[in-house]
């Protein structure tokens, strides 16, 4: 799962710790969070919650989504190591008792098989005409108002495809996106060039 | 958990990074069988700071900010001047150097060593200003806050604290880690495979390990310089009232 966010929520500092990192290498650009307690503060938006049912209510958290359409739910993955019998028939279960190996492939399954987040391919795919042309703009110093007057979009749609491009290249300042921009041959140093003499 | 009863020597063993942080409060090595406990009391250092720090180094999920806003204002400031110290004086100018014989020999094509280069030049010189603003302006301006909540103003302090504050520094103080994200990044996947791939990997391993500084860095100051001037900024207003 690339560009995802996931939240541990577990009072146990060994678990927190201890799951943080497996989260971290096997998916792929996922941010891993943690908490300690059943508040999840409205900025976060977690795409996976992995929850501790011994330390945390499971109903608190799934309360929180009372109102939110399923697809927009994060997916909450039960981590274990005995199962409480109420959870036996749930579907996203991780026992914690397994070896390495196995915790890794079935995080893997549980992260990749994802009814939540459809564009996750985009994240995997080259950039789009449409990312391109931004990106050559951004490199040439414009502003997001600038971009969305010259291309006729809103500011927003601007910001969120600067967004994605970042997520798919891994680069977030300008002048990054400058040099990638220099590399792929989407502008020539002399179009920089020009643009740094008028900016003058 | 490192407590002061342990050897300094089974201190490095447990990460030996930590060499670098000891440097910051001046611990050279060559301290044989030594406690924690001994050389802080030797070198005069507050012993329960500098296991805060160095447990915080050592485990990011451990963060007392709360205790570490209770240190003097002074100590804190000198760790993280002492840390800019190391980053203009060692880091960067080692990195530096690695990149500068990148450039020159690991790619065929003159365009990429130039751009490799004007990359970390910029990103050199944004570090340096926003490290220049913190010592020459936002240090200064926090111990005189702290001279000013004791009681012990000088003419010198009020002029020093007049049109800053805490507001205003957080609304400077830039993203200097998302350059060397990107600097990582550029080098890893976009620029062509090297001619001398060991260069890449010895400039990388900096790269890494300067991050991960500068993320601790930036932590102590967000977490715990920060609210601790903005407490006293606060009283302060409060007895102007």
């Amino acid at each position: 799962m690339t560009g995802e966010r996931a939240l541990i929520i577990s009072r146990s500092y060994l678990l927190r710790s201890g799951l943080k990192p497996i989260v971290e290498e096997t998916g792929q650009n996922v941010e891993v969070l943690h908490s300690d307690d059943e508040h999840i503060p409205e900025n976060i938006q977690p795409d996976f919650i992995f929850l501790d049912p011994v330390t945390i209510s499971f109903q608190r958290i799934e309360k929180g989504w009372k109102n939110i359409p399923n697809k927009n739910r994060p997916k909450i993955i039960i981590v274990y190591f005995t199962l409480p019998r109420r959870y036996t028939n749930y579907p996203y279960l991780l026992d914690l008792s397994q070896p390495k190996s196995h915790v890794q492939q079935k995080l893997r399954e549980l992260l990749n098989a994802s009814e939540v987040i459809s564009d996750d391919n985009e994240l995997n795919a080259p950039l789009s005409n449409r990312e391109i042309n931004i990106l050559r703009l951004v490199s040439l110093g414009n502003t997001n108002k600038e971009i969305a007057e010259k291309l006729f979009i809103s500011i927003h749609t601007v910001i969120t495809h600067r967004r994605n491009i970042t997520r798919k290249l891994g680069i977030k300042t300008v002048s990054g996106l400058t040099v990638y921009a220099i590399l792929n041959n989407i502008i020539s140093p002399e179009d920089l060039q020009q643009f740094n003499a008028l900016s003058e | 958990m490192i407590t002061a009863d342990w050897k300094m020597v089974d201190l490095i063993h447990t990460n030996h990074v930590l060499i670098k942080v000891l440097n910051r409060f001046d611990i050279t090595l060559g301290f044989g069988d030594k406690t924690i406990r001994q050389i802080c009391t030797e070198k005069k250092i507050d012993i329960r700071f500098f296991l805060e720090i160095i447990n915080s180094f050592l485990d990011r999920e451990y963060f007392p900010k709360e205790q570490l806003r209770t240190f003097p204002l002074h100590w804190i400031i000198d760790y993280l001047s002492q840390t800019h110290q190391y980053y203009l004086n060692k880091s960067i100018p080692r990195i530096e150097k690695i990149i500068h014989e990148m450039a020159s020999q690991c790619y065929e094509d003159h365009k990429h060593g130039a751009l490799l280069n004007r990359f970390f030049n910029e990103y050199k010189d944004e570090l340096f200003k926003h490290i220049a603003r913190e010592d020459e302006k936002v240090f200064p301006y926090a111990i005189c806050i702290e001279k000013i909540f004791l009681n012990a103003a000088t003419a010198e302090c009020l002029k020093q604290v007049a049109g800053y504050s805490m507001a205003t520094y957080k609304s400077e103080h830039d993203d200097i880690e998302a350059k060397l994200y990107d600097l990582k990044n550029i080098i890893i996947k976009y620029l062509p495979e090297p001619s001398q791939p060991d260069l890449c990997y010895e400039i990388l391993s900096e790269l890494f390990t300067l991050e991960k500084d500068i993320n601790d860095h930036s932590r102590i100051e967000e977490k715990v310089l920060i609210p601790k001037v903005e407490a006293m900024e606060k009283e302060i207003k409060k007895k102007q009232v």
